[in-house]
C-alpha cells in the first residue's frame, strides 16, 4: 500500500450529528479527531437542538481553537437523518466520514483511509473493522469484517463504522432518507453499494464504538423501530435491484431473512450420486437416496425439477424402483460402472441433466427447510453469483457446514458444532453471505458456470474436489453465496468412509495455494480461540515435514 | 414413467448421437478443467515467483548491506592488527632498550668485592 501523498491527499469531511451527549464523552470524541495523524480534514458538527447548553459551548470552544471545526446549529430537533443530511450538504471534502457524537476514531483512521484511496482512485466507499469501547475506555468485541459482500449487506448492516463515502456518491443517491431512522445507515449503504464503482474493506480497527446504555452498539433491540426500518430498507433495495423476494425479520434484531422467488420457467436439475445404501437414521432404517429425493421434492413448490441419479452398478434394483415411485417422470437414471470417482459421477450427471440450474446433492441428506430450492437457486439469477451452498446439520442438529474458509495452512469448516438456534459471532449463521467456498454435499450452480469451469476435477475422486470447484468459480470472477435459510441434515459419511489423503490436499494446494487470511470469514471470526503457536507449528511442519516443530508449551 | 439415460429408445441412431454428444460434453468438461487448473497453477507459481523475487530483492539488499559491513569491519580489524603489531614491535624494542640500560646500570661483582674490602680495611 502506498503512503498517502501529501499533495494528492483527499480532504475528509467528518460529519457528526450531535444531540445531548455527555460532555466528557463528547470531549473524548473531539480529542480523537484532533489527534488525527492526517491533517487534511474538516469536521462538521451538527447540533440537533441539544437541550444541554454545554454541548454548543464545548463545540464552540474547540471551533475557536481550530478553524477546521465547523458548527451548524439546527433550530428544531430533526433527528439523525435531518442532522446528518445538513452536515453532508455543508461538506466541502472529497469524502464524507460518518462519526457518531460519542464514538472514537483511532489516531490513524484518516491516514489509513487516505492510503487506500491513493491506491484505488476509483473507490467510492471504504469501510473498516471496528470494536467497542466501554465506559472505562477498554476496547473489546472486535468485528473482523468480510471483504465487500453485497449479499451479506442485505442480511445485516455489517459495514457500519467506520464508513467513508465519496461525497459526490452520497449526494447522488440523495443522502440519508427520512423514515428510516435507526437503520438510516443501512439504507444508505445499500443505495451506495448499488452505484459504487469500487467498495474497499480495510481490515484494521479504525473505530471504537461506545457501548453505553441506549446506544445502538449496546443493544439494537433498545430501538425496535430500527429493525422495522431496516427490513423496509432491504425490501426497497430488492425492489430497486429487481430481486424477486420478500424480507422478514431474522433470528435476532438487525438480521434479515430473504425469501426468494424462483422463476417457474427455470428447470432445475438435482444431480445425486449414489450406491443405493441403507442406514439407520433417527432409529429407523432408510434407503438414503430415496429419502433424500423424497424430502427434496416435498420441500419445494418449484415444479420444473429434474432428479438425475448417477448410480453405481451394484445399486440394488429395488432402490431404483423406489426412486421411480418417488420421483416419477422427473427421474433420470445414469448408470456408472467404474471404480468410485465422485467427480466423474457428478460430471456425468451434469452432462445428462437438461436444467439451466444444477443442484449438486449428496444422497445422505434430508431437506428440512421449506422452499429450500427457491432460496438456494434463485441467487444464481444474479450473473455475478456463480455458486450457492446450504446450511447442513449433523443428526444431532449441530452445524456440520456453514461455509468453507481457506487460510493459514488449511481448508476449513468453520462454525462446526454450533447449535441450530445460534446466530454465530456476528450473525454468520443466520444471514446469507459471500464465502470462499461451500461443500458440494448441497450446492447449486448455473449450467453455464459449471461448464465454464469444467465441473469437478476428476483427478480428485473423493476429497477436496469441492474446494477445487469453488476456487474455479471464483477464478472466473464469480462469487459464492452461502444461503442460511436452505437447511438440510447431512448424515455425513454414513454412505462412505471419509478419510482425506495428503496427496489430495496437495493437489489443490499445488493449483491454488492457501491464502494467509480468508477474505470473507476471517480467522478471528472463524476460529477466535485458535492458538497462534499451533498455527506456527503447523506452518513449520508444512514447510518441512521432516523437521521437528517446537513442542507446545506446557499448560500453566 | 422414467427416462432412463441408457435405455434404448427404439431409435438407435438418435440414441447413438445422444451418447456421442454426452461423451463430447464430458470431454469438454475434462479439457476445461485442465485448462483452468493449468491457468491456476501458472497464476499460483507466478504469485510465488513474485513473492520470492521480493524476498530475493530484500535478501540481496540485506546481503549487500551485510557484506559492506563485513568489509568495513575487516578493514577496521586489519588496521587494528597493524597498529597492534607496530605497538608490539615498539614495545619489544623499548623493553630491549630498557634491559640494556638496566644491565649497564647494574654494578659489577669485582667492584662490589673491592668496595667491601676497602670498607673493612678502614
Amino acid at each position: 500500500m502506498s503512503p498517502a501523498r501529501g499533495g494528492d491527499a483527499p480532504l475528509f469531511s467528518i460529519v457528526t450529528p450531535v444531540f445531548d451527549p455527555p460532555i466528557e464523552v463528547l470531549e473524548e470524541t473531539i480529542a480523537s479527531v484532533l489527534g488525527q495523524e492526517h491533517r487534511d480534514w474538516e469536521w462538521i458538527l451538527v447540533d440537533d437542538a441539544s437541550t444541554d447548553p454545554r454541548v454548543v459551548a464545548t463545540i464552540t470552544r474547540h471551533m475557536l481553537a481550530d478553524e477546521r471545526i465547523r458548527l451548524l446549529e439546527r433550530d428544531v430537533n430533526g433527528h439523525i437523518v435531518a442532522a446528518s443530511n445538513d452536515g453532508i450538504e455543508a461538506a466541502r471534502g472529497e469524502f464524507v466520514v460518518l462519526l457518531d457524537h460519542d464514538d472514537l476514531l483511532t489516531s490513524d483512521a484518516l491516514e489509513v483511509n487516505a492510503r487506500w484511496i491513493a491506491d484505488h482512485d476509483d473507490v467510492d466507499y471504504l469501510y473498516s473493522d471496528e470494536d467497542k469501547v466501554d465506559d472505562r475506555g477498554r476496547t473489546y468485541g472486535r468485528f473482523a469484517k468480510p471483504d465487500w459482500s453485497p449479499e451479506r449487506l442485505r442480511g445485516q448492516m455489517y459495514t457500519s463504522h467506520l464508513s467513508v463515502i465519496r461525497t459526490s456518491v452520497v449526494r447522488k443517491v440523495g443522502g440519508f432518507r427520512e423514515g428510516y431512522d435507526g437503520s438510516q445507515d443501512h439504507d444508505l449503504a445499500l443505495r451506495v453499494g448499488e452505484v459504487a464503482r469500487r467498495v474497499v474493506h480495510i481490515p484494521e480497527v479504525l473505530y471504537h464504538w461506545r457501548a453505553v446504555a441506549g446506544s445502538a452498539s449496546a443493544a439494537i433491540d433498545a430501538k425496535p423501530y430500527a429493525t422495522v426500518a431496516g427490513q423496509r430498507a432491504v425490501q426497497d433495495h430488492l425492489d430497486r435491484t429487481g430481486v424477486a423476494g420478500r424480507v422478514d425479520q431474522g433470528a435476532e434484531p438487525g438480521r434479515y431473512v430473504i425469501h426468494r422467488e424462483l422463476d417457474p420457467g427455470i428447470r432445475v436439475s438435482v444431480v445425486i450420486p449414489t450406491l443405493g445404501q441403507s442406514d439407520i437414521v433417527f432409529g429407523r432404517r432408510r434407503v438414503m437416496v430415496v429419502e433424500a429425493v423424497r424430502s427434496l421434492l416435498a420441500r419445494t413448490r418449484h415444479q420444473d425439477v429434474e432428479v438425475v441419479v448417477v448410480h453405481d452398478a451394484p445399486t440394488p434394483p429395488e432402490v431404483l424402483e423406489q426412486l421411480r415411485e418417488v420421483a416419477g417422470d422427473r427421474l433420470v437414471l445414469v448408470p456408472y460402472a467404474k471404480p468410485f470417482n465422485y467427480s466423474e459421477k457428478m460430471n456425468l450427471g451434469a452432462v445428462a441433466a437438461t436444467g439451466e440450474r444444477l443442484v449438486l446433492l449428496n444422497d445422505d441428506v434430508e431437506v428440512i427447510s421449506d422452499r429450500w430450492l427457491e432460496n438456494l437457486v434463485a441467487p444464481l439469477d444474479d450473473p455475478r453469483v456463480g455458486m450457492t451452498g446450504a446450511k447442513l446439520y449433523f443428526a444431532d442438529s449441530t452445524v456440520q457446514h456453514a461455509c468453507h474458509a481457506y487460510w493459514g495452512t488449511h481448508y476449513r469448516h468453520p462454525f462446526r458444532f454450533w447449535t441450530r438456534d445460534e446466530a454465530g459471532p456476528f450473525g454468520e449463521l443466520v444471514v446469507n453471505r459471500e464465502v470462499s467456498g461451500v461443500t458440494a454435499a448441497c450446492a447449486a450452480m448455473t449450467r453455464e458456470t459449471y461448464f465454464e469451469v469444467g465441473g469437478f476435477t476428476e483427478t480428485l475422486p473423493a476429497n477436496f474436489n469441492d474446494v477445487d470447484l469453488c476456487y474455479k468459480v471464483r477464478h472466473v470472477g464469480r462469487s459464492i453465496v452461502w444461503v442460511a435459510n436452505c437447511e438440510l441434515f447431512h448424515f455425513e459419511s454414513r454412505t462412505r468412509e471419509g478419510k482425506a489423503e495428503a496427496w489430495e490436499r496437495y493437489a489443490v494446494v499445488r493449483r491454488w495455494g492457501i491464502p494467509e487470511e480468508d477474505p470473507f470469514t476471517p480467522s478471528a471470526v472463524a476460529s477466535p480461540m485458535i492458538d497462534p503457536h499451533r498455527i506456527l507449528r503447523e506452518r513449520i511442519r508444512e514447510a518441512d515435514p521432516g523437521l521437528r516443530a517446537p513442542a507446545a508449551a506446557p499448560p500453566p | 414413467m422414467t427416462q432412463d439415460a441408457t435405455t434404448p429408445t427404439g431409435e438407435p441412431e438418435i440414441e447413438r448421437l445422444r451418447r456421442e454428444v454426452a461423451e463430447v460434453r464430458h470431454e469438454l468438461l475434462l479439457s476445461r478443467d485442465q485448462v483452468i487448473g493449468s491457468d491456476a497453477e501458472v497464476g499460483r507459481v507466478n504469485r510465488d515467483l513474485t513473492r520470492l523475487a521480493q524476498e530475493l530483492r530484500l535478501t540481496t539488499r540485506k546481503l549487500r548491506r551485510t557484506t559492506a559491513r563485513r568489509d568495513e569491519l575487516q578493514q577496521r580489524l586489519d588496521r587494528s592488527r597493524t597498529r597492534h603489531e607496530e605497538q608490539v614491535k615498539r614495545l619489544r624494542s623499548r623493553v630491549a632498550q630498557l634491559e640494556a640500560e638496566l644491565a649497564s646500570a647494574q654494578t659489577s661483582f669485582p667492584r662490589r668485592v673491592a668496595r667491601a674490602v676497602r670498607r673493612r680495611l678502614r
